[in-house]
């Protein structure tokens, strides 16, 4: 494995200035091995020689006469030379990856070595192209030869560009995993192929989402092969329905994907978790779960035992926002909602422009992300109030239902027990100490509606 | 404000699982490794004593459920990232004492090493409650640790290069901080770099151990005055971050950006700033110098 000269990056800019009106002859006879300013990784490593990097030039010319250059090279000339360079790249170079990350070697390739190839290759010359970040040239196709493909298989041959953009524009999330990416770009490649789909970005977009959605809650990192195909499978066929594609029937559908084997059940797949949701389907779900605790003396229990560390052992949070909360539902219920443009669409709600640090726009974003998937607790301290609250359906995925159905139960027998207690009735002691426990321990909701029943009727307060 | 954790179902409390920390080969804990280069493997091993039974009991999982660990890996110069195959925990037992090893090949990694301890359902088990987790993979009790694997350069790379040799403008300069203020999704590691001239007497010397302490430290406390300087008001002169700062990620620039004008002025939001650096620029650059204790002694 080598490492490769760096080209600082001021004097890349220095020398794209220089190159941007030669011709493209005139760059290919530019091109050199070597630049006095290089530097090499300060971590050290095996060095690249010249005569590495005249290999590396001499097989990207190849590849570009091979497809036209020094013509302007059409749509389907610039996809093979894509595909073809980028393998030559990643299997040539021998490049360490850590090495590969660093913006210096790429612009050396592209500035020193190969200025003719990224001037031919996009025809306008933007300095993006030249540069050593994401988007250079030569950069981009040796990460996605790294990332998708494998001795076995080349996805990149497979995808077209949009769809690889989109796998790989998100290398710090689950994508970053090439284990991860290359499952879910096979399995779309699989369902578009067998079901003949044509809004293919469409599709992979949906599911991208989901993967990430779904990456807050389950470590699909560590899912084995067998379960990772699965999962993947799975998540395009939610994202075929959600977007009305229809799907061939298969006499057998994929089993949910685990961790030791047989018997792991997908909670993101609806019809294993049959119990929960037969409930779920009985209760009308349209209206979100507002206002059905709001009396004093529940707020008065509640706040003076429950901890906020405590409310995360049973999914809800309870971070002191107020109207961002709010402005975060109100948002999130729009129609146009979208995870995207989750932080403009808040400001706007609450109407303003310069009231929220950076810190509180970044919670609000987490928030967001919580609330619209799942559910939280409401503690308004100035009118005494909880609430709890979830989204519609609609915008949930599978986890947010689960949610959804807890928080209701809880809500519904809460507010049913707090009817019997006055608002000016102090409640004993031992009431409130075993609220407290009950939350603090992180036991079910079943349990602390139990313990609070139980120890309300012990305290000799009437309970229907 | 508090980090906001809304998982769908039960997990387990912190105390349910004592995990020792993280040991390199030399048995030391594992902060950061010295020499470490791409040729380095980097080899820790961690002990774990997990309350199964508490486990199972704070998430409401009957006994046959199964739960497993892995370790799911990070690095920042690549962004790439991985796992190490689970351990399930045996079916029975209410204990479970044992140990994670991770082996991982340097040639992947660079900048920070993170490390994700996770404590994972693997099998739900035989009896749903409604609110336990019943996802395989479900994280049910998390750690993070990180390792600097490259020393300072891992927060803030510099680079020494003779600005001459390097067709810079102005050869004789001390330093250049070069920096994609056009796209500040980039990540520190990569895109943002600060060049020393090795072509300049003092900072020659500085680099070579030349100087006297008390001038090295004045030298790097105006370099870190200058750069913060730089990035400041490049900041604060771009609208658009103004406008929105909130969709950089950890490890860009933006977010070192939004960090180190709310450090300096924690009062302030980002655009009172930038109308406080157009009105009254001196008394900006002023109150920068304060609050950087420029040219201090070091404490």
């Amino acid at each position: 494995m080598l490492v490769y000269p760096r080209l600082p990056a001021p004097t890349a800019d220095v020398i794209i200035e220089e190159i941007a009106p030669l011709s493209l002859d005139h760059l290919r006879q530019r091109g050199a091995t070597r630049h006095p300013a290089c530097i090499y990784s300060p971590t050290g490593g095996n060095r690249a020689d010249e005569a590495d990097v005249a290999t590396v030039q001499a097989t990207i010319r190849r590849i570009a006469d091979e497809f036209g250059f020094p013509s302007d090279p059409a749509p389907a000339q610039r996809v093979a030379f894509d595909q073809a360079a980028g393998t030559a790249l990643h299997d040539g170079m021998r490049i360490v990856p850590a090495d590969a990350a660093e913006p210096g070697v790429w612009a050396f390739l592209t500035c020193v070595v190969l200025p003719d190839i990224a001037a031919w290759r996009f025809g306008r010359r933007t300095a993006e192209r030249f540069r050593g970040g994401s988007r250079n040239t030569l950069r981009r196709l040796w990460w996605r030869a790294h990332v998708l493909d494998s001795p076995d298989e080349s996805l990149t041959a497979r995808l077209g560009e949009d769809e690889i953009v989109q796998i790989m524009e998100r290398p710090e999330s689950v994508l970053g995993n090439p284990r991860v990416a290359r499952a879910v770009a096979a399995a779309h490649l699989r369902l578009c192929d067998e079901d003949g789909i044509d809004r293919r970005m469409h599709l992979l977009r949906d599911a991208a989402k989901r993967l990430l959605r779904l990456s807050a809650v389950a470590a699909l990192d560590a899912l084995d092969d067998s379960s990772m195909q699965r999962m993947a499978a799975g998540l395009l066929r939610e994202s075929a329905a959600a977007l009305g594609i229809a799907l061939h029937e298969r006499a057998t559908e994929t089993a949910p994907w685990s961790l030791a084997g047989d018997t792991g059940r997908a909670i993101a797949s609806p019809e294993t978790r049959a119990p929960a949701l037969r409930d779920l389907a009985r209760t009308s779900l349209d209206e979100p779960v507002a206002s059905a605790v709001e009396t004093p003396a529940f707020y008065r229990v509640f706040r003076s035992t429950a901890r906020p560390e405590s409310l995360e052992g049973v999914g809800l949070t309870s971070t002191p926002l107020g109207d961002l909360r709010l402005a975060i539902v109100q948002a999130a219920e729009r129609q146009d909602f979208s995870f995207d443009h989750l932080g403009s669409a808040v400001r706007d709600q609450l109407g303003v422009e310069d009231a929220l640090g950076p810190g509180e726009i970044r919670e609000l974003e987490r928030l967001a992300h919580s609330a619209a998937t799942h559910g939280w607790i409401d503690i308004d301290d100035e009118d005494r109030t909880i609430t709890f609250r979830a989204l519609p359906s609609g915008n949930a995925v599978g986890e947010g239902q689960l949610m959804r159905h807890s928080l209701t139960q809880i809500a519904e027998t809460v507010h049913s027990l707090m009817a019997d207690v006055g608002d000016d009735r102090e409640l004993p002691d031992h009431v409130v100490s075993s609220f407290g426990y009950a939350s603090v321990a992180g036991r079910t909701a079943r349990r602390i509606i139990d313990h609070v029943a139980h120890d309300l009727r012990t305290a000799g307060v009437v309970v229907r | 404000m508090s980090r906001v954790i809304a998982l769908p179902y039960l997990t387990a409390a912190r105390d349910r699982v004592a995990a020792a920390a993280w040991l390199g080969p030399n048995g030391q804990a594992l902060d950061s490794i010295a020499d470490w280069d791409y040729g380095t493997e980097v080899h820790a091993i961690r002990g774990l004593d997990i309350d199964v039974a508490g486990v199972r009991e704070d998430c409401d999982l009957p006994s046959d459920a199964r739960l497993a660990v892995t370790v799911i890996w990070r690095t920042t110069r690549t962004a790439m990232r991985g796992a190490l195959p689970v351990t399930p925990l045996p079916r029975s037992g209410d204990h479970w004492i044992g140990e994670l090893r991770l082996r991982l090949d340097g040639a992947e990694l660079g900048g920070e090493l993170r490390l994700i301890t996770r404590l994972l359902l693997a099998e739900a088990g035989s009896e749903r409650q409604p609110l336990a987790p019943d996802l395989a993979g479900a994280v049910l009790w998390e750690d993070r640790h990180t390792v600097l694997l490259e020393g300072g350069a891992a927060r803030f790379p510099m680079e020494v290069i003779d600005f001459r040799a390097a067709r810079l403008p102005a050869a004789e300069a001390a330093w250049y901080l070069h920096w994609p203020s056009e796209d500040l999704h980039q990540p520190v590691l990569g895109a943002l770099r600060l060049y020393l001239n090795e072509g300049h007497p003092t900072i020659r010397a500085l680099v070579n151990g030349e100087l006297s302490d008390e001038l090295a430290e004045a030298v790097l406390s105006t370099m870190r005055f200058d750069t913060a300087r730089a990035l400041i008001t490049g900041a604060l002169a771009d609208d658009e971050f103004l406008e929105d700062p909130n969709p950089y990620d950890d490890g860009s620039i933006g977010a070192t950006l939004r960090r180190l004008a709310t450090a300096f002025w924690p009062d302030q939001t980002l655009t009172s700033l930038q109308n406080h650096l157009r009105s009254r620029p001196e008394a900006f650059h002023t109150e920068l110098q304060e609050r950087m204790r420029l040219l201090f002694p070091a404490e």
